[in-house]
């Protein structure tokens, strides 16, 4: 095994291969970074030049493309409060405070650090763990799915300390809206409110392109700043970066990794399941919960290092079983069949050469991500100082032909633009953007999982034994049990010192 | 706005948003039905906890508003909507453009005048171009068709 | 005061680049229309195809279009219209302009299932049909380790244990579910129906054990051969990628489902350009390097043209109806 390694790494050394990785990452970057662009969407209009290339080379390039594009997602969340993918909802959290805060340099280089790190556990697990990892997807049933997803709802409970009514509130109305469409049961259409094309339901991105950033355009150009956030060049901020992880986040980064690689493995949950769970996690464990959303590095390592770890999980079952752990993978494996090569436990041995030339590739990628990636940086982060009128205005030009490109539909921008307004005024009146988003994140997958679960229930003549009997569905309902108590004490600890608070103010 | 109003406000949205769903989704079958339906019955559970919690006043803390300029804002709405219109007459490039270059021309701060419109012409332009780029050019992806391109 | 001037000289000629462009613009547009006999495409043609990027369908027709650069000089310009199985994008296709610019992928039988189940805004009368060039047949597969070992077990145990058998679909209102309505009513036998979203969580769900029995497609399933046994194929004759599996026919059951990719232009479409599209996509068809590359990507292939396609859609049609109507399904 350790001879194909260094056989594979050889190969992915040679300098048209890296040429390759390095085009993909750059590339990938900036397709990550613009909303409405998906990773999915950059691999597949990449996928027909690979076939004139040898299978390794175009797999190198796709990996990089897919791994630039999942990192490439915080950059915009970061700079201007939007998610340039749906995997980097619970980047804005800590990193648009960051920003904000004239921190735009530590946490820039924050999410580029923790996306490589994040890939190479995610990478080193396949490269090592395949096999067994694979057949663990397969224990992963629909009441697993189910349990996960509330699992991950749990979270907006823990998001929204202090505000639990309007956290709940906002994540519900995300669920409700998520239920627009064909109904995943009986294919009917439900709630198009008497407006046929409505049928094709509420697509993810173009609602979280309007629930972050069209609001955030309105509220910027409303309260008249001048500029987004105060910025300088902070040179010298990657080093601290790079410290500031090894003295504190060490444990905070491995756990995101690895619960990334997990999540990324199950069909069907990705990056943005993987950096929610994580987030909350790293919040759940943290000596003083409520500095999380305040802007600080721990919470941005860790949604932004799951994320990328998702890249080599979902690459797990693909590559062992022929089922792809998420979209980009699925056109990952039409690639390689394409070139006559067909994935299965097999694959290490038949096709040994490619096989270990493509994963040690990624790790490479994930090497060279760091390079390319601080050189964007520099550019990128030149963004803050534009004035507000202007970079707000491009913005809207983005919001809408992003949410237009992900299945070029105008009712989509439509949609957009109510969600910008349902965000600027709900977060006026206290409702939650992040909670919402997740609502409709997870709405489909939850309702369709659960519709699964009790047909199964149906056939075996017992909820209890679908729902509650399977060790994976229990250790998910007491996290979320866990999740949602911890919560509860956080919010009256913290309920307590505002009372503390009023009381001495009064007295 | 004041915690209390908010708190009603809140409450008030929540209950209509789910009798609305209720009453359009009241001829599903069950199957298609049950998940919607927890969630109507949440929310109106949860809007009804956020008006009582209103009317009684609430001791939640809001987060200290900033001023906002509304003419601003609902300029920006507005002539996004039409933006939006226009690009099925026009095409996206050049409603893109002219979007681009009037709006930040007009909400710039050096001023209403020709060298800041110079400006903004530049800035539209640029934008746009760098969409053409990334877009057409390099990734293929289409953009919404009008009269011109 | 230079920086002034500086500024407005750029603007003056930021102002002609764009009047030149729009000019370019229209001058393109006229030569294309002016011309009486066939002058065809003079422009790039918007390809819609109603799934996602990186879907079967998608790729199938980007093998195609690597044949039709070699044909014609203007390109295909991708537009991806998912949602709703197809239907968002199919409604395009009948909606655009018959000018023969836009020309739209299908899928048999999604496109005559949501007409008939959930409303959806277009009709098979809508089109023209140019050709079909992919016949993917449905399967019945297990585990490896199943105690099935052939149709007729399943078929009894499910008969012996009404609303036992657990069977995975893919979607409601597909082929898949088509299938499975056919099965039950031409044996019998009840079963408890379970859908997935797609093939990769289906085919995870059988291996996983979650359910017994799955129906899928030839090129879905032949990844994974190494764990899954397929039963038997609902073809007329034995697929060539599966040649050891039996067909639902010579297995006692007259059931022939699979799912089929053609192209389609808008009703109304210029005679001319539709026997110049159906020429141009059967002269693809017939390139062995093509048939080459589907095999590859494990496409069936299969050509029929466009008069056939059209009677085979009209036919489905009439036997789909039939069907929900017996299962209640029918919405219109």
């Amino acid at each position: 095994m350790w001879e194909q390694i260094g056989a594979g790494l050889i190969n992915a050394l040679q300098p048209f291969n890296l040429f390759l990785a390095i085009a993909g990452l750059t590339g990938g970057i900036i397709i990550g970074a613009l909303p409405g662009l998906t990773a999915t969407m950059g691999v597949a209009l990449m996928v027909p030049l690979t076939f004139a290339m040898d299978p390794a080379s175009g797999l190198i390039m796709l990996g990089a493309i897919y791994s630039g594009a999942i990192y490439g997602g915080s950059n915009s969340a970061i700079l201007i409060n939007t998610p340039g993918t749906p995997s980097a909802v619970a980047t804005t959290f800590d990193g648009w405070p960051m920003c904000r805060a004239g921190k735009a340099d530590e946490a820039l280089n924050t999410s580029l650090i923790a996306s490589a790190f994040g890939g190479l556990v995610g990478t080193l697990f396949l490269l090592f763990l395949a096999a067994p990892l694979a057949r663990l997807a397969l224990k992963f049933g629909a009441p697993e799915f189910f349990w996960l997803c509330i699992f991950g709802l749990s979270t907006i409970a823990a998001m929204s300390t202090g505000n639990v009514f309007k956290g709940l509130v906002s994540g519900a109305l995300g669920l409700l809206v998520s239920t627009i469409g064909l109904d995943p049961i009986e294919g009917v259409p439900r709630f198009t409110f008497g407006y046929y094309p409505l049928v094709q339901g509420i697509e993810v991105i173009p609602a979280m392109i309007g629930l972050f950033s069209f609001s955030q355009v309105i509220n910027l150009v409303g309260s008249r700043q001048k500029y987004i956030a105060d910025y300088k060049p902070n040179p010298g901020a990657f080093m601290r970066v790079v410290r500031k992880l090894w003295k504190d986040c060490k444990m905070i980064l491995t756990r995101s990794s690895i619960i990334g690689t997990i999540v990324g493995i199950l069909p069907g949950a990705g990056g943005e399941i993987a950096s929610i769970i994580a987030y909350n996690e790293s919040k759940r464990w943290d000596k003083n919960p409520s500095r999380y959303g305040t802007g600080i590095v721990e919470g941005l390592a860790s949604s932004e290092s799951a994320n990328n770890a998702t890249i080599g999980g979902s690459l797990i079952p693909m590559l062992c079983l022929g089922i792809p752990g998420s979209a980009v993978a699925a056109v990952m494996m039409g690639a390689l069949l394409v070139h006559g090569i067909t994935p299965g436990f097999k694959i290490f041995t038949d096709s040994g050469n490619l096989a270990y030339t493509f994963i040690t590739s990624l790790l490479l990628v994930n090497v060279l991500m760091v390079l390319v990636g601080s050189i964007l940086i520099k550019g990128t982060a030149r963004v803050l100082n534009v004035p507000t009128s202007y970079i707000g205005v491009a913005v809207v030009a983005l919001s809408i032909i992003g949410s237009y490109a992900i299945r070029n539909s105008m009712l989509d921008v439509m949609i957009m633009i109510f969600f910008g307004l349902v965000g600027y005024f709900g977060s006026r009146i206290g409702l939650d953007t992040g909670a919402m988003a997740l609502g409709i994140i997870l709405g489909p997958i939850a309702e369709e999982n659960l519709a699964k679960s009790l047909a199964l229930a149906g056939a075996d003549g017992s909820v209890f034994k679908v729902f509650f009997t399977s060790p994976i569905s229990l250790i998910l309902i007491i996290l979320t049990v866990l999740s949602v108590i911890t919560s509860w004490l956080l919010s009256r600890r913290r309920g307590g010192d505002v009372k503390e608070a009023v009381e001495s103010g009064r007295a | 706005m004041a915690g209390r109003k908010a708190d009603l406000i809140a409450g008030v949205a929540s209950i209509v948003v789910a009798l609305l769903f209720g009453f359009q989704g009241r001829e599903l079958s069950l199957a298609s039905k049950i998940f919607p339906l927890v969630l109507e019955v949440f929310l109106v559970l949860m809007g009804a906890v956020l008006i009582l919690r209103g009317l009684r006043g609430s001791k939640e803390q809001q987060g200290g508003q900033e001023q906002i300029d509304y003419t601003r804002a609902w300029l920006v709405v507005l002539a996004s909507l039409v933006y939006v219109a226009a690009i099925n007459y026009i095409g996206f490039y050049v409603s893109s453009f002219v979007f681009l270059t009037l709006l930040s021309w007009f909400l710039n701060d050096r001023g209403r005048n020709l060298p800041s419109l110079g400006i903004s012409t530049l800035f539209g332009l640029l934008v746009t171009g760098a969409l053409y780029a990334t877009f057409w050019l390099f990734l293929k992806v289409p953009t919404p068709q009008g009269l011109l391109f | 005061m230079t920086g002034k001037r500086k500024l407005f000289t750029l603007l003056l000629a930021g102002i002609m680049v764009f009047l030149v462009a729009i000019s370019a613009g229209c001058g393109q547009k006229q030569s294309g229309s002016s011309s009486s006999e066939l002058n065809y495409p003079t422009k790039p043609v918007n390809m819609i195809i109603a799934f996602t990027a990186g879907g079967s369908s998608d790729v199938q027709a980007r093998l195609m279009q690597k044949y039709w650069d070699k044909l014609v000089d203007q390109p295909w310009v991708f537009q991806y219209k998912p949602g709703a199985g197809g239907a968002i994008g199919f409604a395009e296709i009948a909606r655009a302009k018959p000018d023969g610019y836009t020309i739209g992928g299908v899928n048999v039988p999604h496109i005559v299932l949501q007409p008939l189940g959930q409303n959806a805004q277009y009709s098979i009368d809508d089109f023209e049909y140019i050709c079909q060039v992919v016949n993917d047949p449905q399967v019945l597969a297990v585990r490896k380790d199943s105690k099935f070992k052939s149709v007729k077990e399943v078929l009894d145990y499910a008969k012996e244990n009404p609303g036992k058998l657990k069977v995975g679909i893919v979607g409601t209102f597909t082929g898949h579910h088509l299938m499975l309505l056919e099965l039950q009513d031409k044996t019998g036998i009840k079963v408890t129906q379970v859908v997935y979203k797609g093939a990769a969580d289906q085919n995870a769900a059988l291996l996983g054990g979650e359910i017994d029995v799955m129906i899928g497609n030839v090129n879905d399933v032949m990844r994974s051969l190494e764990q899954m046994r397929i039963l038997a194929v609902a073809s007329e004759e034995r697929s060539k990628f599966l040649p050891d599996v039996p067909t639902f026919k010579e297995e006692g059951i007259d059931i022939v489902s699979d799912i089929r990719r053609g192209f389609v232009v808008p009703k109304g479409t210029d005679p001319r350009v539709v026997q110049f599209l159906r020429d141009t996509f059967k002269k693809i068809a017939e390139d062995p390097e093509y048939l080459k590359d589907m095999e590859k990507a494990g496409q069936p292939a299969e050509y029929m043209s466009g008069e056939e396609f059209e009677k085979y859609v009209r036919e489905q049609n009439e036997k789909a109806r039939e069907l929900l109507t017996k299962f209640g399904l029918l919405k219109s």
